[in-house]
């Protein structure tokens, strides 16, 4: 098996959806290609960084250097979100691009925001963390963004007590639905334990990310607690905040080294393969077809219904990931092999990230949401 | 190098995260959410008082809400009148309420 990341840069393509053959793992460049559109899409005024209202206020006396390094804050944040995207220079693209993004906050306190702090954090840490160790660094960051929320939680009276979540949910959500349920209750004890449960799922996930072995359920948990508070809020928070953090975590995902070998028997494979092959710009999938008969239990003569016939359409597939050491090979079938197709491939990544960084659909999400609730209204007088 | 300076740049944030227990401000302390402040700024120049749009513009504040603490809008024209408009003399009114807490009322020139 050859390992990409033993291939020269040099052969790194042009081609922004290819991210193996550079001086990054795939994965920390998709990652942090990710976070650059995430960043072109929500930057807004920082693209443009003015001096106002500094952090560091020796930034007001620069006098005439002033427009100068405003203009040239913004011709280097587009060549180097250019260079990233095109797999030039990645690691130093990550390192400037994050670094340029913490500058203009720093020129700007009216910009800041804690998405936009953690997308430069993380894209400067993308650049700095060694290309063959272990991501801790990255997982180190994740630690503290999520320890840091949790802490400051458990220490404000307001979050202990409820008061936050009430205030939230009947002031500013109007989330009829938790009022009711809240109303059944003795007062606050609803918004005291979504209180504590968000403390402790933030805990949770600090926890979770400082150990390595359970860095794929952190993962897994982490998406459902970032999509369960954009459903729960109606769209309203968690939205950018779920595509950073998602992101993020590709970086610390543990990723496939070699090209995936996908065994299949007709049907449903033939089909991923003409799918999923027109869609593989770097060689990771190496197909083969088995012409072996299919056995009973990879659904042959068992199979009843349309559940029966899918289960065993997933079986006659099987993905097998090649460790670099003798003996690692791991091999995967059923909705796991699909999922590990699926979530090998940096090009279907991006029509996703195109879909959540679309600014209409929060709203279209939002009404979508309340049709949902309105319909479960009438069915739950 | 590399590693030192990321070091050096995480331990920065755990830094900002113990300074924030003591201090009002959240900033790069990691604190999504921590509160919520709905306010209103009223801006007075000699006997003209500025419209809603002008005061947005001054303090490139638009909105009359904060996910954060009330002290980051605080901050901003703290800033703003001790600089850039510290000649305009302005007298400003910031009317606030955080949490559905009383209503606080912050003034500057502060006394």
């Amino acid at each position: 098996m050859i390992d990409r990341r033993s291939r020269s840069p040099s052969r790194a393509s042009w081609n922004p959806l290819v991210c193996g053959d550079t001086s990054l793992p795939a994965n920390r460049l998709l990652s942090a290609k990710l976070l650059a559109l995430f960043l072109l899409a929500h930057l807004g005024p920082l693209w443009t960084p003015r001096i106002h209202l500094p952090f560091l206020r020796f930034l007001d006396h620069l006098g005439p250097a002033a427009p100068v390094l405003e203009l040239g804050m913004t011709v280097a944040l587009l060549c180097f979100a250019g260079t990233l995207l095109l797999n030039r220079i990645p690691r130093a693209s990550c390192f400037a691009l994050g670094f340029l993004v913490l500058l203009g906050i720093l020129m700007d306190r009216t910009v800041y925001s804690n998405n936009k702090t953690f997308a430069g954090a993380f894209l400067l840490l993308l650049g700095l963390q060694e290309p063959d160790r272990p991501p801790l660094i990255l997982r180190a960051q994740l630690v503290l963004v999520y320890f840091g929320a949790g802490l400051n939680k458990l220490l404000d009276p307001d979050w202990r007590g409820g008061i936050f979540f009430e205030f939230w949910t009947h002031a500013v959500l109007d989330h009829t639905l938790y009022m009711e349920v809240a109303e059944l209750l003795p007062p606050l004890v609803l918004s005291k334990a979504m209180s504590w449960f968000v403390m402790f799922t933030e805990f949770g996930l600090a926890l979770g990310f400082a150990m390595p072995g359970l860095v794929p359920w952190v993962i897994a948990f982490g998406i459902l607690f970032h999509v369960g508070m954009l459903v729960f809020t109606g769209g309203e928070i968690s939205w950018v905040f779920l595509y950073a953090m998602s992101a993020a975590f590709v970086a610390v995902a543990r990723w496939p080294s070699t090209p995936l070998e996908v065994r299949y028997r007709g049907g449903i494979g033939l089909v991923l393969r003409r799918v999923l092959g027109s869609l593989d710009f770097e060689n990771l999938y190496r197909w083969r077809r088995l012409t072996a008969p299919v056995s009973e239990a990879a659904g042959g003569a068992a199979e009843r219904g349309i559940a029966g016939r899918t289960a065993g359409a997933l079986k006659r597939i099987e993905v097998v990931e090649h460790g670099t050491g003798p003996g690692s090979s791991n091999v995967r079938s059923g909705p796991g092999a699909i999922f590990l197709l699926l979530a090998a491939n940096p090009a279907l990544y991006f029509p996703v990230a195109a879909l959540l960084l679309w600014q209409p659909l929060p709203r279209f999400a939002r009404k979508t949401l309340d049709l949902a609730r309105r319909a479960l209204y009438r069915l739950v007088p | 190098m590399r590693l030192a300076l990321a070091i050096g740049f995480l331990l920065a944030q755990l830094a900002s995260i113990a300074y924030a227990r003591f201090v009002p401000t959240r900033y790069f302390a990691w604190t999504p959410y921590d509160a919520i402040t709905f306010y209103d700024i009223q801006v007075r120049i000699g006997d003209r008082r500025l419209e809603e749009k002008e005061v947005q513009r001054r303090y490139r504040l638009f909105g009359f809400r904060d996910n954060r603490s009330p002290q980051h809008v605080i901050d901003i024209v703290r800033q703003y009148e001790t600089t850039y408009g510290a000649e305009d003399g302005a007298q400003v009114i910031l009317r606030y309420r955080t949490n559905g807490r009383p209503e606080r009322t912050w003034l500057w020139p502060e006394r």
